[in-house]
């Protein structure tokens, strides 16, 4: 088979992907590993979802149910579900191998995106010592077999992390009738948005335990109880730790990005988002090889996902005609406020603008984030709250760009 | 008083006072912001999403409109128990005025596994 564009990935990501190249001329294939689109959506029965996109507040069915309609009858698009990549490599094409029900399928496209979205850390990527019982799953394990397949996982349940998927299941496990005894988070604050400690804690009266985590679980066939101990200045003092009955543990340890399917290709990372780096195009450094959605960096909101998709699916097929600009390259400098910003790399091209996201170090209030460019400052916004976790996204005016660019962050300066 | 606005993932921060009788909202980022501040002192209430068993899998569902925040069981519970169909799509209602609210219960999604050849 051969395409222009190929995306792997079937989720939102995947989905603004396919519809962008479409428009903008490409032939597309979409391969999705499951049997049917809509990725980690599906499992996100929760509203909050399309707000900004589609001005309405969806579920995250619904969400993906809207993107399918609007690529499911587009003859420019090829949509193969159940099907695994399981290697891309690259002569002047890239030639993909996928398997599904049929056999192995190979497909040669000029371009090819990712939006294979984030995984889990499982119980291992945290030292969590004692047996080993049924009883343990991840949060977003839990999610798929509560939500998807109906079923129940334990009756008197404790979360640990305080991310958000680790919220919206405790609420989703009280909805079902089970006891949620607590969320225990190492960090000195909720990891999840404060929308959801508002609405799926508060709202039912869960304790969150800060500055608190899980030293031991305790069970032989099925876990009888986990023992909790907080943190005395960054360590764990033992002599507190305290023996908390419960049938289930949920882990909301965290997501890390689907990266590994490229580990041939030499592409350069970024520490940070422990991902790939790209330009404003979501190019890696290998050209023609893009990024789209939670692979690229995990997001808050699906709006933002959909976003990405379009632009790195217009940029595929710019690509695979051969006409992608990528003449003048800006590395975009920072200050040490700033962990990284997405993209790495922008141009001077015929763009008017482009998206600049960031996280920071650690909460900021009442500042501005300023651009400069050639000792000019060229964009300043005035900003009330940024917390670290939370996305910055900077809508940057590329007219007076020049050959460099550095953002930084300043204080606003309050006359008493 | 300062609440969390649950309207969207952006969170801000609002701050609900009353001056001269009147419920004054700010830190909101967007218009939906003021109109949650105020309903959250008058009337709270919520979005409710559930999930419910049916031949074969399980369909997602959520009220069309958010219902007083007291009722968050009765309608799970009516939800629960209002009776299976034969076939569901996206959208469809399968209870109209849950609880006596002026919201319906729609179908979010639809989970049915195919069958292995
Ligand atoms: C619990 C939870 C709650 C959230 N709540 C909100 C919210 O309230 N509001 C909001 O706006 N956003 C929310 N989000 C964020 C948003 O849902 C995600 O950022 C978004 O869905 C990520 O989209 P994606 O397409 O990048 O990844 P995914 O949805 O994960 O899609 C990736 C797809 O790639 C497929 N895939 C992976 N590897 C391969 C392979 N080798 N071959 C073929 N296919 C492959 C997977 O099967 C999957 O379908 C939430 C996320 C989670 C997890
Ligand atoms: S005020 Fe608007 S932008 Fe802010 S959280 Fe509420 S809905 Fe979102």
């Amino acid at each position: 088979m051969k395409t222009d564009v190929l995306v792997i990935g079937g989720g939102p990501a995947g989905m603004a992907c396919a519809f962008s190249a479409a428009q903008n001329g490409a032939s597309v294939i979409l391969v999705e590993r499951e049997y049917r689109l809509g990725g980690i959506l599906n499992q996100c029965i929760h509203n909050g979802f399309g707000l900004h996109y589609f001005n309405e507040e969806l579920s995250g069915p619904e969400y993906a149910y809207r993107w399918q309609q609007k690529i499911e009858n587009n003859k420019k698009i090829k949509i193969m579900c159940s099907t695994y990549v399981t290697k891309i490599t690259r002569g002047v094409n890239f030639f993909v191998e996928a398997t599904n029900p049929e056999g192995v399928v190979n497909i040669e496209a000029k371009s090819v995106i990712l939006a294979m979205g984030c995984r889990e850390r499982p119980a291992g990527a945290i030292n969590l010592t004692g047996t080993r019982p049924a009883g343990i799953f991840t949060a977003g394990c839990a999610q798929a077999i509560v939500n998807l397949q109906g079923k129940m996982i334990g009756k008197k349940v404790v979360i640990l992390g305080s991310g958000d998927i680790g919220l919206i299941m405790a609420r989703r496990l009280v909805c079902e009738g089970a006891q949620v005894v607590g969320v225990f988070e190492i960090m000195d604050k909720c990891g999840g948005l404060a929308r959801n400690y508002t609405q799926c804690l508060q709202d039912f009266n869960i304790p969150l335990h800060l500055s608190t985590t899980i030293t031991r679980v305790k069970g032989t066939k099925r876990l009888t109880g986990v023992y909790a101990a907080p943190l005395i200045n960054g360590k764990v003092d033992y002599t507190q730790e305290k023996l908390i009955p419960c049938d289930t543990l949920l882990l909301s340890v965290g997501l890390t990005p689907e990266i590994e399917l490229v580990s041939n290709f030499n592409l350069e990372q970024y520490p940070f988002t422990k991902s790939y780096a790209v330009d404003e195009y979501l190019q890696t450094t290998e050209p023609g090889l893009f990024l789209a959605g939670n692979i690229m960096q995990v997001n808050d909101l699906v709006d933002n996902v959909s976003n990405d998709g379009e632009i790195a699916g217009k940029s595929a097929a710019l690509y695979a005609k051969g006409k992608l600009d990528i003449t003048q390259k800006i590395e975009i400098a920072h200050d040490s406020s700033i962990r990284y910003t997405i993209p790495k790399y922008i141009y001077k091209n015929n763009e008017k603008s482009a998206r600049i996201c960031f996280r920071t170090d650690k909460e900021y209030r009442r500042i501005f984030v300023t651009a400069t460019s050639n000792k000019k400052q060229i964009a300043k916004n005035y900003v009330i709250t940024i917390t670290n976790g939370q996305i910055y996204n900077l809508n940057l005016n590329k007219q007076n760009l020049n050959k460099n660019l550095f953002l930084s962050i300043e204080q606003q300066k309050i006359q008493e | 008083m300062e609440m969390i606005c649950i309207r969207c993932p952006n969170s801000c921060v609002l701050k609900v006072e009353k001056k001269k009788g009147k419920i004054v909202v700010s830190g909101n980022l967007c218009p939906r912001g003021e109109e949650y501040g105020i309903q959250e002192v008058t009337d709270p209430r919520r979005t409710i999403t559930s999930v419910k068993q049916i031949k074969g899998g399980t369909i997602s569902v959520r009220t069309t409109v958010a219902v007083q925040k007291k009722l968050y069981f009765d309608v799970l519970k009516a939800i629960k128990d209002a009776p299976i169909k034969k076939t569901y799509n996206v959208g469809d209602i399968i209870i109209k005025n849950v609880c006596g609210t002026s919201s319906n219960i729609i179908v979010t999604g639809v989970n049915i596994l195919p069958k292995n050849k």
